[in-house]
């Protein structure tokens, strides 16, 4: 994909992750959250409930992992040894309509190792989750990001943290609660969005923690992770001021200068529609007055 | 080398081992070198004894101010009753006295797991009367057993737990087991004072991931299988436990509707070929074992609220420290604790064991 510019970004992306994060318009039927240790899913699920809510949407929780139930659910199933079918069925009682199929959301632990005992040949869950999901949302915590980004700055390699580091006893990196003065709380999501005509968005985003904004608020909370004054490089902030030259030449042209300097046909253009490669290399060249054309040099 | 001797519980680590918030689950990972009994024995003290952390005085009273009675019941299944006793001993908890209180209740996981039920009980061993202070991981050692003894001597009140049948029905009869003497300590709470106070229990689970290593998937007992058996430890009051026979049904109805224990710890085992040969980011080929541990503790540090990672030192054994101490963010942890608590945070502090049992903790370089 290329890299689109960054206000275009701006506009659309957060449009769609604003979409995405609110369920609606089945925008994303199933979307799929790979947290780790470093940065849990649960933040960003209390977003996505707390979203639900302002528009009033049921929230069906089918909980795996825990016997307390999240604040703001509607209802609450406990899968816990139950057969696949019991629990679809406990969640189509939970709506009243018998026509329930909303937009499901899914967490995935990737620190987790695929379990020993599935048949050797068909493919890790995790595999058939990512082929099946429409929007994937991989999950960091935005303080490491920082420190990896630092690294390839400066092209060392990024560093690792928690389980990764593979240092015996570590299992959950520490975090760096604070860069200089600014606090860096926050979760990195690294979206990759699948729409129905097949082409995909890579965007990475960046949530604040829950304390910095109201449960009411309805603006958009979510911004770009280009756009953090942390993680943007000090000298594109100085890109604006490079347009505007001061100098005592008018450097700039006026739009009837422009039309006319996009109307010239440049000498090789008739080249590049030539009647493909066959052509070769024919030379154009137009006789002037003061060119004195030689015969017997072409016999040599 | 002789210090001053240290409070029970050392002001930095306070905050972690005291206010344990309801329904919460804490994980404690150790490695062979770092084991963690000193830590469970001081979360231990702050349940039992009231003055922790306010006071230094002991006062010998269950009650708190808040009208909370606390009691702990300890399963442990790598580390038998009598290590435990002497060990909390030497903090200046009597362990057998609480027990007999009924603000305490130990379950031994160790000792005749794997024998069958009804079975002769195996000799003691002689050697075992003139040893007090007890290796950490010795198998031989069980807890003394006297025909003979008087009802209230040491080792007769403890229960033993013992593995029947396979899978899933193992660990069921398990959990029933261990969720009888959680209400036992219940009740007896509401026998001896007024009745309507507040109980509160506590439930450490010594190196569940023994369970896990002993039987295995060859058994069918997986990461998944010890992960819901936990879950069902912590809470009887969902449903599920109603599909089961009739008997179980009995024991729902003298369980009120509320939690069966308030929270819960366990320590686990974080060494690095259990932990890391497995991980989603190695490459080689890794035996099943290795697969569900690794599932089981992170699955379980990503239910836990709280992490608590102790280690070696990374720079080497040093004289004058025993470990490295970590506390971190489990995948539980939530926003809403860290307002009313805000001494709490994550931080990474070095503690040495001294001679008298007493435990120093310190940043780096003080």
């Amino acid at each position: 994909m290329p890299p689109a510019n960054l206000s275009h970004r701006r506009t659309h992306n957060l449009l769609l992750i604003s979409k995405l994060l609110s369920l609606r318009d089945t925008t994303s039927p199933l979307t799929v959250l790979l947290d780790s240790l470093e940065q849990p899913a649960a933040p960003l699920m209390r977003e996505y409930i707390r979203r639900t809510k302002l528009s009033k949407i049921h929230v069906t929780f089918v909980s795996f992992e825990t016997l307390k139930r999240p604040c703001g659910v509607d209802s609450f199933v406990v899968a816990r040894r139950k057969r696949s079918s019991d629990v679809a069925r406990e969640v189509a009682n939970a709506y009243s309509s018998p026509s329930a199929g909303g937009p499901q959301l899914l967490t995935y632990h990737r620190d987790m190792p695929s379990p020993s005992g599935l048949p050797s040949y068909s493919p890790s869950p995790l595999s058939i989750l990512t082929y099946l999901a429409t929007t994937i949302f991989t999950l960091h915590p935005l303080s490491q990001v920082l420190v990896q980004k630092a690294a390839c700055d400066r092209s060392l390699a990024a560093p690792v943290f928690g389980l990764e580091e593979q240092q015996d006893g570590l299992i959950v990196g520490q975090l760096e609660k604070t860069k200089g003065q600014e606090s860096v709380d926050g979760i990195v999501l690294e979206m990759e969005h699948r729409r129905r005509s097949g082409r995909y968005v890579v965007e990475r985003y960046i949530l604040p923690p829950a304390m910095r904004y109201s449960p009411q608020q309805a603006k958009e909370v979510v911004t770009l992770l280009d756009d953090h004054p942390l993680y943007r490089r000090p000298e594109e902030s100085g890109e604006g001021v490079e347009d505007e030259i001061t100098s005592t030449f008018e450097l700039r042209l006026t739009d009837r200068q422009r039309r006319e300097r996009e109307g010239v046909v440049l000498p090789y253009f008739d080249a590049q529609q030539g009647n493909g490669p066959g052509e070769g290399g024919r030379i154009l060249y137009d006789m002037g007055e003061e060119d004195d054309f030689d015969d017997e040099e072409d016999e040599i | 080398m002789i210090m001053a001797p240290q409070p029970p519980i050392p002001s930095t680590l306070a905050p972690f081992v005291t206010s344990i918030p309801q329904t919460s689950l804490t994980v404690v990972s150790t490695v062979l070198g770092a084991t963690s009994n000193w830590l469970v024995l001081r979360f231990l003290f702050a349940a039992l004894n009231p003055a922790t952390g306010r006071t230094t005085d002991l006062v010998p009273n269950a009650l708190e101010d808040d009208g909370v009675h606390r009691k702990v019941v300890l399963v442990s299944f790598l580390r038998s009753w009598d290590f435990w006793r002497s060990e909390a001993k030497r903090l200046g908890l009597d362990l057998a006295r609480l027990l007999n209180e009924g603000r305490f209740a130990f379950i031994d996981g160790l000792s005749e797991l794997f024998d069958l039920p009804g079975a002769a009980p195996p000799p003691a061993p002689a050697a075992l009367q003139i040893a007090r202070t007890l290796p950490v991981r010795s198998p031989q050692l069980q807890v003394p057993q006297i025909p003979t003894s008087p009802k209230r001597s040491s080792g007769d009140d403890i229960k033993r737990l013992h593995i029947r049948g396979h899978g899933v029905t193992a660990l069921d009869s398990l959990q029933k087991e261990i969720l009888t003497i959680v209400e036992n300590v219940r009740t007896q709470g509401r026998t001896d004072r007024t009745g309507h106070q507040k109980t509160e229990i506590l439930l450490v689970i010594d190196q569940p991931d023994f369970l896990l290593a002993a039987m295995g998937t060859g058994q069918g007992i997986g990461a998944s299988e010890m992960q819901d058996w936990l879950m069902g430890l912590e809470q009887v009051r969902r449903k599920d436990l109603r599909k089961d026979p009739d008997d179980e049904r009995e024991d729902l109805t003298v369980f009120p509707e509320e939690q069966a224990v308030h929270s819960t710890i366990l320590t686990l085992s974080a060494d690095s070929p259990l932990l890391h040969n497995a991980s989603a980011w190695s490459q080689q080929q890794v035996t099943p074992l290795e697969t569900e541990h690794t599932n089981f503790v992170v699955g379980l540090c990503h239910r836990a609220r709280m992490v608590i990672q102790l280690r070696n030192l990374d720079t080497g054994v040093a004289r004058d420290v025993s470990g490295v101490l970590r506390t971190s963010r489990g995948g539980a942890w939530e926003e809403e604790q860290s307002k009313d608590g805000e001494k709490w945070e994550e931080k990474e502090v070095l503690y040495f064991i001294q001679r008298d049992a007493g435990v120093r903790v310190f940043e780096r370089g003080e």
